[in-house]
C-alpha cells in the first residue's frame, strides 16, 4: 500500500513538472585487454573488428547461438593501452560481463579482459566521485 | 517447502533417411542423453549445457512406437525446449523430433501416451475391413519393446 501511494506521488510530480527517466537502452563497458607474458612472440594486430570478432566469439561460446543473437559495438578503441570502449543492450549487460570474464583468446593468443568501470551512461566513465570536485 | 520441480517433455523421435534402406532405429538411452547436451551446447552456449545437466535424463524411450520422455528441472527446462527443434541426429542416425506434450509428472504424460495410442488404434483399425486384418494390427501393436 505505501509502495503503491510512492509511486502515484512520484507520478504526480512528473506529470506537474513534465520531465519523466526514460529505461537506459544501453550500458558502456570500459575495459582492458591484457596479455600474459608474450615476451618473444609477435604482437597482434589491434583493430575495432577484430576485438568485436573476439568479443563476438566469447559471447558464443559461452551462451550459445541465441544466446549471443545481439549487437555489441566497439565505441573506442586505443591501441597504445589496449583500451577498449564496448556498448550493449542494458538487458544484455550481466551476459557481456560474465563472457568477458570468461574470455581467453585473442586472434590466437591467450589474453584476458579486464573490466575497469562500467555504466549506462558515457560520460560517467570518464568521471569518479573522488577526483571530480563538485 | 521447497521441492524439486521437473518437466518431461515427451517427443516422437522421425527418422529422416528411409529412403535407401529401413534399417531398425537403434535408441539407446545414452545416445539422446549426448545428442541433447550437444544441441544446448551449440544453441545456448556452455551456460546452457551446464544449467540443463543436472536433471536431465531419459526416463522413457521406445523404439517400436519411437516416442521419448526427457526429464529436465522446472527452471532450465525452457533452455531445453528451445534447442530441442535443432536436435538433427541421434548416434549416427539422421532425426527430427517432434515433442507431442510437456507434462509436470511422469504420470500425465503416460496418460497422455495412453490416450495417444489409443487413437492411433483406433485409426488403424478403421481402416481394416475384415476381422484378420484386425487381429493382425492388434498382434503387431502388442509386441513394443521399450527400454529404459
Amino acid at each position: 500500500m505505501r509502495n503503491e501511494i510512492s509511486k502515484n506521488d512520484k507520478n504526480a510530480a512528473t506529470i506537474k513538472t513534465g520531465r519523466r527517466t526514460l529505461p537506459d537502452k544501453c550500458f558502456y563497458v570500459d575495459t582492458q585487454l591484457d596479455f600474459g607474458d608474450y615476451s618473444g612472440k609477435k604482437e597482434p594486430l589491434f583493430t575495432r573488428e577484430l576485438v568485436k570478432l573476439c568479443v563476438t566469439n566469447a559471447i558464443k561460446q559461452v551462451f550459445g547461438e541465441l544466446g549471443s543473437a545481439t549487437v555489441v559495438d566497439v565505441v573506442f578503441l586505443d591501441q597504445p593501452t589496449r583500451r577498449i570502449i564496448l556498448r550493449c543492450p542494458s538487458s544484455f549487460y550481466v551476459k557481456l560481463h560474465s563472457s568477458l570474464t570468461l574470455a581467453t583468446h585473442y586472434e590466437g593468443h591467450e589474453c584476458y579482459f579486464r573490466v575497469c568501470k562500467a555504466s549506462s551512461t558515457l560520460l560517467s566513465l570518464d568521471c569518479n566521485s573522488r577526483l571530480y570536485s563538485f | 517447502m521447497v521441492r524439486f520441480k521437473n518437466r518431461y517433455f515427451t517427443a516422437e523421435i522421425i527418422p529422416l533417411d528411409n529412403g535407401h534402406t529401413v534399417q531398425p532405429l537403434n535408441l539407446k538411452t545414452y545416445d539422446i542423453l549426448k545428442s541433447v547436451l550437444a544441441t544446448t551446447e551449440q544453441i545456448h552456449g556452455e551456460f546452457g549445457a551446464a544449467a540443463i545437466k543436472n536433471g536431465l535424463d531419459v526416463k522413457y524411450c521406445n523404439e517400436s512406437t519411437q516416442i521419448a520422455i526427457i526429464r529436465c528441472r522446472h527452471g532450465p527446462h525452457r533452455l531445453l525446449a528451445s534447442s530441442l527443434p535443432f536436435l538433427s541426429s541421434i548416434g549416427k542416425r539422421k532425426v527430427q523430433l517432434q515433442s507431442m506434450y510437456t507434462g509436470a509428472t511422469l504420470v500425465k504424460c503416460y496418460k497422455f501416451l495412453k490416450k495417444f495410442h489409443q487413437e492411433k488404434m483406433n485409426e488403424a483399425l478403421k481402416m481394416c475391413r475384415t476381422e484378420e486384418e484386425k487381429k493382425k494390427i492388434f498382434e503387431i501393436m502388442s509386441k513394443t519393446k521399450y527400454g529404459l
